[in-house]
């Protein structure tokens, strides 16, 4: 048995679970129209103030929500991706079956990304119209955005839930607890007023390590790719590296837990 | 019926009418005065219609002695209270401990009024002060108004100056006296030299020393015997102890002044505020102190030279009584305007030193210039906390320069074509060079990429000069134009540029008057001294309005993926049912 095998099987398994299921739906359609709805509203606004906006201005809602917007996505189709199998089940079926651990956790990790580029793709055809009005490189950025900074930060994220999903013995407890330490790592990301603030003012050489917080480094980044900053590669670097770890971390635990019981 | 009356028939009433209209205008003087007019109030006394103000100049800012009695010219600024017309005046001054060569002067007062007038005073040498005062006599409003100015009492010429620390000579660019450096947590004994320049002695008075507009400290002078000069301690200053958040953990720069508390010792000019007639207190001296926390970075040695391997150094010297260690020095040079011309046309370099109590490490940064014209070279330090970046400007001159030969400020729409021309000129024979146009935005400022990374000038705008190269030499302009394509929407700065033997010329707008002077008319050197230079420019600026989009289209998409939603399932119930 290969490392991999039975990954088509379980992956294809789960993509069709992606559009059977309303998970896909819901989410989407929460993010992309919580975005969508100000931007409509604001839109004459924004293109009507006279002197030009720039053309990745209207991007910004963007870089402040995208973080918590995929952490959602990573909760909904990865926290619990595991212990679902365990609470309905089909887990042991699955490990009796002539699949591969590796590519049980390797499905759920592609069908997780599948649902990214889904969420990314509707909200790039969203952003069509501005780009129509300020000029098409904004979907320019808007693909970098996605595929450097969100894309590490998705990985971390992902790998992040699936590690909690093969811990936890429940799916309620697993979306539940990496919602929590998603959660907290974002509010950590807020300057003002949030403990990133509290956090500078009392400790500013914990502070810089914020920097280093996958939701900073996501955050960041697309602020950066907006503004022409200086780009961090190395936070951005080290939390794709954390998330490919935590795959890995969650494939050993998965293993060790699972497959020798 | 009706019956006409014959038009002579009215002529004796008309006549009538005119005659009663008329018999105002026929009466006698005396007549007219006993019409009911509004009476203009008569006005005895202080408070009057007029006040008066009177300062003599030049005022006292900075430097010593403060005032010399001969050829002083006296301003007069009234404010006309009650009555808003002119008010033909005359002023008497009479003096005390001093002769004067003249006592009175008329004026046509207004509202506003600020008049001078050179006034020679001459010295009663035994008169221990002297004062003046001035009256408004002959105000012709009903001729009984009398007006009075405030007393301007005259002291002997008492100079007041710091003696530790003494003002250091110089200012930087924006304005800043060249600083003092003291540690946050060292305590800075403030030291004020008092003389008597004159031939008798002064009265007691007080002097202080100001920080941020506040006394901190003031000390009793005695009166000072004629010639004498003393130090007097006014007090030791303590940034840390200081209330209020001034910032104090990382170091800040500030300035402090020499005060003499009103009601001590009258100086002999005061400051006026012309506004409303106040007197401001007058700022006799200044010093200015940059406090830290013990390690100061500061561009030492700036060698820049066009094309030639250069230098920057950065001292960074510890004041302090620890090592600091891992201090994040930054150094970067950048021409003016911001605009990347690719590869090596901006510098920044990041070190990190350590340094021992009272060492100076430097710090030496290896630079090949390649971009012609102004450059701002900016040193920052870390250390918990970013220092406030010390700015150079330094020019380095090139031999080609140019200027724009169509608009300079251009308003497109997106998708909108333009030609820009320019003309090239040189005062040395650059052979064949290549022509070329940088864009970047206008808010291009710390930033080391000038779009968002991976998007580049040509992704929002196309452009094209020509000629793309020609030779350059004295009598041998180039006249060039270029041609854009706008393709996103924002603010852009277009700079034309020549390439020759790989130094980059770049077309900049040159200020409308010589970088960073200083406006002398908004006070003394300080920190909050506004600057009136300009800094160069772009060639052109480009604006790209954004096209017509509606809000209704936004959410489409999104209905989209909806309906795709819907109809899968559709189908897949369909299909199991």
């Amino acid at each position: 048995m290969s490392f991999v095998t039975g990954f088509r099987g379980v992956f294809l398994k789960e993509f069709a679970e992606l559009f059977r299921e309303k998970r896909l739906f819901a989410v989407v359609l929460a993010i992309v129209g919580l975005l969508a709805i100000p931007l409509s509203l604001f839109l004459d606004d924004l293109l009507g103030s006279g002197y030009g906006i720039g053309f990745s201005e209207p991007l910004m809602p963007v870089a402040y929500v995208g973080p918590l917007a995929l952490m959602i996505l990573a909760v909904t189709f990865a926290a619990d991706s595991v212990s679902k199998e365990r609470d309905s089940g089909m887990l042991g079926l699955l490990l009796v079956s002539p699949v591969a651990p590796a590519g049980v956790l390797l499905a759920k990790v592609a069908a997780a990304f599948v649902a990214y580029f889904i969420l990314a793709g509707v909200l790039t055809l969203t952003y069509a119209t501005f780009a129509h009005a300020v000029g098409w490189v904004l979907l320019e950025v808007l693909f970098w955005i996605f595929m450097v900074p969100f894309f590490a930060l998705f990985t971390f994220l992902v790998g992040a839930s699936l590690f909690v999903s093969v811990l936890t013995k429940t799916s309620r407890s697993a979306v539940a607890l990496a919602s929590g330490v998603n959660v907290l790592l974002f509010f950590f990301t807020q300057e003002e007023p949030g403990i990133g603030f509290l956090l500078r003012q009392v400790a500013p050489r914990i502070y810089e390590w914020l920097e280093f917080n996958p939701m900073g480094a996501g955050s960041l980044g697309a602020r950066a790719l907006l503004s022409g900053s200086p780009f961090a590669w190395l936070p951005i670097i080290t939390t794709f590296l954390a998330g490919v770890a935590l795959v890995g971390a969650a494939y050993l635990v998965f293993r060790r837990q699972e497959v020798a019981a | 019926m009706i019956r006409m009356v014959p038009a002579h028939a009215r002529i004796p009433w008309m006549a009538a009418i005119v005659v009663l209209l008329l018999l105002p205008a026929l009466a006698p003087a005396d007549a007219q005065s006993a019409r009911p007019v509004k009476p203009v109030e008569p006005v005895s006394g202080p408070p009057s219609p007029i006040e008066g103000w009177f300062s003599i100049s030049p005022d006292p800012i900075r430097s010593a002695p403060l005032w010399a009695f001969a050829d002083t010219e006296v301003k007069i600024w009234m404010h006309v209270v009650a009555y808003d017309r002119d008010l033909d005046d005359t002023i008497t001054i009479t003096a005390h401990g001093v002769t004067l060569n003249r006592t009175s002067v008329g004026i046509v007062a207004h509202r506003g009024l600020v008049q001078s007038f050179p006034l020679t005073m001459t010295a009663d040498p035994a008169a221990p002060s002297a004062s003046l005062h001035a009256k408004f006599t002959n105000a012709l409003v009903d001729g009984n108004v009398h007006a009075w100015s405030r007393n301007v009492d005259v002291q002997r010429p008492v100079s007041v100056a710091f003696e530790s620390p003494v003002p250091l000579a110089g200012a930087d660019r924006y304005g800043r006296p060249t600083m003092h450096h003291v540690g946050v947590t060292d305590p800075l004994p403030f030291k004020v030299n008092v003389t008597n320049h004159g031939s008798t002695p002064s009265k007691a008075f007080s002097v202080g020393v100001r920080f941020q507009d506040q006394p901190f400290a003031t000390a009793a002078v005695p009166a000072l015997a004629s010639g004498e000069s003393r130090i007097v301690h006014v007090g030791d200053f303590l940034l840390s102890d200081q209330p209020g958040d001034f910032g104090w953990g990382y170091g800040m720069s500030t300035a402090f002044s020499l005060m003499i508390p009103e009601g001590t010792l009258q100086l002999a000019a005061w400051k006026f505020d012309f506004e409303d007639g106040r007197i401001i207190d007058p700022v006799a001296e200044m010093v200015g102190v940059e406090f830290h926390t013990g390690v100061l970075a500061q561009p030492e040695d700036i060698h820049l030279v066009l094309g030639q391997p250069s230098w920057i150094t950065v001292s960074v010297v510890n004041y302090g009584s620890e090592t600091v260690r891992n201090i994040r020095i930054d150094v970067s040079e950048a021409p003016i305007p911001r605009t990347y011309y690719g590869p090596g046309s901006f510098l920044k370099e990041t070190r990190w030193v350590t340094v021992q109590p009272g060492e100076t490490v430097r710090v030496n940064i290896s630079h090949t210039p390649i971009v012609a014209g102004e450059h701002m070279v900016t040193v920052q330090s870390y250390l918990e906390q970013w220092t406030s970046p010390i700015e150079t400007t330094v020019i380095l001159d090139g031999p080609v320069s140019g200027k724009p030969t169509t608009e300079r400020s251009l308003t497109l729409g997106l998708g909108d074509s333009a030609r820009l021309g320019f003309r090239l000129t040189s005062t040395k024979d650059m052979g064949e060079v290549t022509v070329g146009a940088a864009v970047a935005p206008l808010s291009f400022f710390r930033e080391d990429v000038p779009f968002a990374r991976f998007i580049t000038g040509s992704d929002v705008m196309s452009f094209e000069t020509s000629p793309s190269r020609a030779r350059l030499a004295p009598g041998t302009p180039i006249e060039a134009t270029l041609d854009l394509v706008t393709r996103a929407a924002g603010s852009y700065a277009v700079v034309p540029y020549v390439i020759a033997d790989g130094i980059v010329y770049p077309l900049v707008a040159e200020p409308m008057e010589s970088a960073w002077q200083l406006d002398p008319s908004h006070g003394p050197l300080g920190p909050s001294m506004p600057m009136t230079g300009e800094m160069p420019s772009a060639a052109f600026e480009v604006i790209v309005q954004s096209g017509p989009a509606s809000g209704a289209l936004v959410p489409l998409p999104l209905l989209a993926f909806v309906g795709a939603f819907g109809g899968y399932w559709t189908y897949r119930w369909r299909k199991v049912k």
